[in-house]
């Protein structure tokens, strides 16, 4: 696509999601959310095969119809206390439409059809904006209505993504599909302190972005689309173990960085005495952890009969813009446990 | 009452849209619902809403786009199950009228003697607002490139099906 379009498109969809943060009456939130949707429809079907076409398609449905319930559940706010203020949630009705919106397009059981069938037609660059960047629009504004008002829809949708996150990767091939089922696992780790603490939720969401991010790019450059091209890519050795060792992390094994996002959310529900939904979680990501450990093996224990200049390859993107972004993410993959003492400001 | 029998119309228009099969019978629905939607704001007052909508969303898109969908056109545009659309509304219909029969007579429908209150809020947005126009404006320039990029796709012809 032309530069200067490209160029566009993505100034307008941080617009977009700027528009949604920085404002609170909730016209401009709807105004927002379906700027940053439609500016993305053709990054994302740039190339038009029919995979990336019905893709798009699909998700731009999806995004259109829970805009519009948004905007249609600010209105029986506005009936009854006479504002649009975002900070003012004053009908029951209300709080609970604009929540099943914001469910709708984070992804997040028992909404979560869309989100597999969505990144399994796309490029990877263009998974990352759909998996990372449109996250923080619906997020903020989930975390900002449970400043408000606490509700049990969150924790219910939270231990309902965790444990279809952790089962619904399990038969997959396709490594976006099963990147998709560990963002929704993921999401419900994230949502789940909503109920107690929303700003530490922030930090758990920032940690996802951060892990997702590494790791999207590395199989972007390495065109890792399925499980059977994990050990034939052409990635530097030193990438395949880094790769092993964030998957790691994203799923959330102690001594990485991956694991701040489950201690946390442990700690909390402890400290407030909820122990029974604990089990929920465990389960869940224990499940997800199997095929993390999946691709992990497939990439870097075994080895096919194969000939052997592909073990170790010296051509690889090297060069790309992606490589210094991916080696600053990687780390804080890695050490990010050292971060965990800024939790305890919130407690 | 017959406040009522005119949202269950521009319900009836809406419902056309989605259940048809070829987009003749769509845009026939939407040019009922943009009809009635009309005539619902005209009852509640709102007539300079009501005369933007039949002018500018039914005399101007709604005409380029049925143009645009004869072009796509189908050799035999039909409607799928009337019968089925006709049941569901009926039931529809008479089970809100049996439900909220109290609430449907309102004593401020059809004054239209009323203070024009939607064409004073509209110059707020040319005053305070104007950063609402701002935004509405780069958004239509969003929409329009998008809609440039889409259907140029990777040919140089001019319409071709995505």
């Amino acid at each position: 696509m032309n530069r200067l379009v490209n160029a566009f498109l993505l100034t307008s969809l941080i617009a977009g999601t700027s528009l949604v943060i920085f404002s609170n009456h909730w016209f401009p939130i709807w105004l927002g959310l379906e700027l940053s949707t439609l500016s993305i429809i053709p990054l994302l079907s740039y190339t038009s095969q029919s995979r990336s076409v019905e893709a798009t398609l699909k998700y731009f449905l999806v995004q259109a119809f829970s805009a519009a319930l948004l905007l249609n559940g600010a209105v029986p706010n506005l009936w009854v206390s006479n504002s649009w203020d975002v900070n003012s949630i004053t009908s029951p009705i209300s709080y609970f439409i604009i929540t099943a919106a914001l469910i709708i397009k984070l992804g997040l059981a028992p909404c979560h059809f869309w989100f597999p069938d969505v990144l399994s037609g796309l490029p990877f660059l263009s998974t990352i904006i759909i998996a990372c960047w449109q996250k923080i629009a619906p997020m903020f504004l989930l975390l900002s209505l449970s400043n408000l008002v606490s509700s049990e829809i969150i924790i219910v949708c939270s231990i309902l993504s965790v444990l279809v996150g952790g089962w619904g990767g399990l038969n997959q091939i396709s490594v976006r599909k099963i990147l998709a089922y560990s963002s929704i696992g993921h999401l419900g780790w994230v949502t789940c302190v909503a109920f107690f603490i929303p700003e530490v939720s922030y930090l758990l969401f920032l940690f996802y972005i951060l892990n997702n991010t590494a790791i999207l790019l590395i199989c972007h450059n390495g065109s890792l689309y399925y499980l059977s091209s994990l050990s034939k890519s052409n990635v530097v050795p030193i990438t395949a173990i880094l790769f092993s060792i964030a998957l790691l992390s994203l799923g959330g094994l102690p001594p990485l960085g991956g694991f701040i996002n489950k201690v946390i959310p442990l700690i909390v529900f402890s400290l407030n005495g909820n122990n029974f939904i604990i089990p929920f979680f465990l389960i869940g990501s224990l499940i997800s952890l199997f095929f993390y450990i999946r691709i992990v093996f497939n990439t870097s224990l075994t080895l096919f009969p194969q000939h052997s200049l592909n073990i170790v390859s010296s051509r690889t993107g090297n060069s790309s813009l992606s490589q210094p972004i991916i080696s600053t993410l990687i780390p804080i993959t890695i050490w990010g446990l050292l971060l965990l003492p800024i939790f305890f400001l919130f407690i | 009452m017959v406040f009522y029998l005119f949202m269950l119309l521009l319900l009836l228009g809406s419902t056309l849209v989605f259940y048809s099969l070829s987009p003749y019978y769509a845009a026939l629905g939407l040019m009922i619902s943009s009809l009635f939607g009309c005539v619902v704001l005209t009852s509640l007052g709102l007539t300079f809403l009501a005369l933007l909508l039949l002018l500018i969303y039914m005399g101007g898109m709604l005409v380029v786009f049925v143009y645009s969908s004869a072009l796509s056109a189908d050799r035999y545009p039909m409607v799928s199950n009337l019968g089925e659309v006709v049941l569901l509304f009926l039931l529809l219909s008479f089970w809100v009228l049996f439900i909220f029969e109290d609430f449907l007579e309102s004593s401020t429908l059809f004054n239209l003697l009323s203070p024009l209150n939607d064409l004073s809020s509209l110059s707020v947005l040319y005053d305070y607002g104007g950063a609402y126009l701002l935004v509405g404006g780069l958004a239509l320039l969003v929409v329009l490139i998008v809609a440039l990029v889409v259907s140029y796709g990777s040919s140089l012809l001019a319409l071709r099906a995505l």
